[in-house]
């Protein structure tokens, strides 16, 4: 006699569920053969082995004010006062050194590259973690709303998540960030909180078109549980247009709270954030002086990651939905 | 024609309730005291008490919701917590500076962002279509206030081509007025990249959907010559993703301009709305809200309207 699990496994097989173990390689080979998603991989690794390594990797420390060099462009090389509160002698305190910054420094002396590589910690953490959040409230309440699909709770989640989607992209987060006052934690909880429609939407269409499929038809006939049915058939189904969106996804958080930050909202003091960086760069260095680096290479970082996931998100939707090859 | 505008109508009022309860309960609902926040770290208790019963937040809160949900219908969308003044009007004076800013904006990206969408799927792999979709990517990926402040650079300073931010004239002027037309550039092209490059990817897949039918291939195996083709049958049909392009446009627009606004010092409601977020003006930024869900709501609607009054098989759903 044949378990419940076997019986579903043959019959997925013939009427075309997925094997998740073979999909994993097919979207490692599809990754390597495109070479705009292999670049996009290989920036986003970068970052990431960046952000973990970050406080062994700086050139120099970020937090640390050097006031009598501010304003260095790029590739500035000076002498800077060390102070060693671990001699006892006076005469011994104060020496000098050899430093080179490579991308310049701020209104506070501190070197712009080391600040860059630890902003990357606090950008990909706010994009993973916000895509974590959303994902918990919008993958629930898509399953739900499909799987009642057109009932009254299907009704009643889409026509909140269209309320929220009336609002312009920042406006809520920035409504939010108004009642809650600054801060990463607040920063989380706005991004979230707006953004958890779309993923709503995807797992409901995805619900919708998958229960009526072959294989869920089958699963059922052959006593399957609405419970087994979802976690066991649905859910696996959907990971593929899950998983780009989620990719995708994280851009959209990352530019968030660099806006956010930006307009002084987002990461206070002495937080690091890229966003937060332009902004100093924009009031402390007024136009004229032309200090163009402060601003220019936070941005670039941003840009980067940013690309980054978009490419390989592209990409891996061109890989997991054949359908949409070449369409966009 | 007329059932259906009604009926696109009488849709959009759920959606708007839906979304003045969200509007409501971030005021209410959010962890915090709203009222101390608002009157900061030295208010007193008396003080924070005073408030609260000023701003009527003693009251239950479905009676408090019905109150203001029931003057935002009157048009009373209450007063500014900084200066006193009604929210509406305040708002209102502000929209000029906003509309022509983003009318400039739409004008610039759809007339760089149409041809170039439309020319990508017709030579679809060629390197005009490669160079389109580089621009596409990079205009999503950029942030916003930074390619802002970037122009300001290069353009403004380094060149000193156009003027660096501010407005000047009448409003309006930006149509008359060469020197409010040149002040208005740089923070048009700046809002407007985000929906150029969004027109760009969905038109280029909207035609390249388009060439793919049958009566085009019916087009071709008659003979006629590609520029027909193209031009007379694809592109009649691809139009329609253009206006649905177009609107989304808008909404990119709306949501862009608090940020191109606060770079490029624009008086509009954008920068209105950043100034008093930031300073708490909480009856200002729900009124705000809501104003921006109208006219969300509003676009949509024109949208639709359009859609059905150039495709007639939409009408008949």
């Amino acid at each position: 006699m044949k378990s419940l699990r076997e019986k579903e496994r043959e019959r997925m097989q013939e009427l075309g569920g997925v094997q998740q173990e073979r999909q994993f390689k097919v979207i490692l080979k599809g990754i390597w053969e495109r070479p705009l998603a292999l670049f996009g991989t290989i920036v986003i690794l970068i970052f990431v082995v960046t952000a973990i390594l970050a406080p062994w990797i700086v050139p120099h420390n970020p937090y640390r004010m050097d006031l009598p060099n501010r304003h260095l462009p790029p590739l500035s090389e000076v002498t800077r006062q060390v102070v060693d509160y671990t001699q006892e002698d006076p005469d011994l305190m104060f020496s000098e050194e050899e430093v080179i910054y490579v991308l310049g420094t701020d209104h506070g002396g501190r070197c712009i590259l080391s600040r860059i590589i630890m902003g990357a910690r606090l950008s990909l953490m706010i994009g993973v973690g916000v895509v974590m959040i959303r994902f918990i409230l919008g993958v629930p309440l898509g399953l739900l709303a499909g799987f009642s699909g057109g009932k009254f709770t299907d009704t009643l989640i889409m026509r909140i998540a269209d309320g929220f989607v009336v609002f312009p992209d920042l406006l809520l987060a920035l409504g939010i960030m108004a009642v809650r006052g600054p801060g990463i934690e607040n920063i989380f909880f706005a991004l979230a909180v707006t953004g958890w429609t779309g993923v709503a939407r995807i797992t409901r269409a995805e619900t919708l078109s998958l229960r009526e499929r072959d294989f869920v038809q089958a699963s059922r006939a052959l006593g399957a549980k609405n419970r087994r049915i979802l976690f066991r058939h649905v859910l696996p189904n959907a990971a593929a247009p899950l998983l780009v969106m989620a990719t995708l996804g994280l851009a959209g958080p990352i530019l968030g709270e660099a806006a956010l930050s930006f307009l002084g909202l987002g990461a206070q003091p002495p937080q690091i954030s890229w966003g937060r960086m332009i902004a100093q760069a924009r009031s402390q260095s007024p136009i004229i002086r032309g200090r163009w680096w402060q601003m220019t290479f936070p941005g670039i970082a941003i840009f980067l990651v940013v690309m980054g996931f978009n490419l390989l998100g592209d990409g891996l939707r061109d890989i997991l939905d054949p359908r949409l090859k070449g369409g966009g | 024609m007329n059932t259906y505008i009604i009926r696109r109508l009488i849709q959009v009022i759920p959606v708007l309730f839906i979304a003045s309860i969200i509007t409501f309960s971030l005021m209410h609902l959010v962890p915090g005291d709203p009222v101390a926040m608002m009157l900061g770290e030295d208010a007193t208790q008396a003080d924070i008490e005073h408030l609260r019963r000023v701003m009527g937040l003693d009251r239950p809160i479905p009676v408090q919701y019905v109150e203001w949900m029931g003057g935002i219908l009157q048009g009373d969308f209450g007063r500014s917590l900084r200066d006193n003044r009604e929210v509406l009007p305040t708002i209102i004076s502000r929209i000029p500076a906003s509309f022509e800013l983003s009318l400039v904006a739409l004008v610039i990206s759809m007339a760089l962002a149409i041809p170039i969408g439309i020319l990508s799927a017709v030579r679809q792999n060629t390197p005009l279509d490669h160079a389109g979709r580089v621009i596409a990517l990079f205009g999503l990926c950029v942030p916003n206030f930074w390619m802002g402040l970037m122009l300001i650079y290069l353009v403004g300073f380094l060149w000193g081509i156009l003027p660096l931010y501010g407005r000047v004239g009448p409003p309006f002027a930006v149509l008359y007025n060469w020197e409010s037309f040149t002040h208005s550039i740089l923070p048009a092209i700046t809002l407007g990249t985000a929906g150029a490059t969004l027109t760009m990817r969905l038109l280029r897949s909207g035609m390249l959907e388009v060439l793919r039918q049958d009566y085009i291939r019916t087009a071709r195996s008659k003979g006629l010559s590609e520029k027909v083709v193209v031009y007379k049958h694809a592109l009649r049909n691809g139009v329609l993703s253009v206006i649905t392009v177009v609107g989304l446009n808008i909404g990119q627009l709306l949501g862009g301009s608090v940020i191109v606004e606060t770079v490029f010092s624009w008086p509009g409601v954008g920068r209105l709305v950043f100034e008093r977020f930031i300073e708490r003006d909480i009856p200002m930024v729900m009124g705000t809200m809501m104003f921006y869900g109208l006219v969300f709501c509003l676009n949509i609607v024109i949208i639709d309207i359009m859609y059905a009054y150039l495709d007639p098989r939409i009408r008949y759903d």
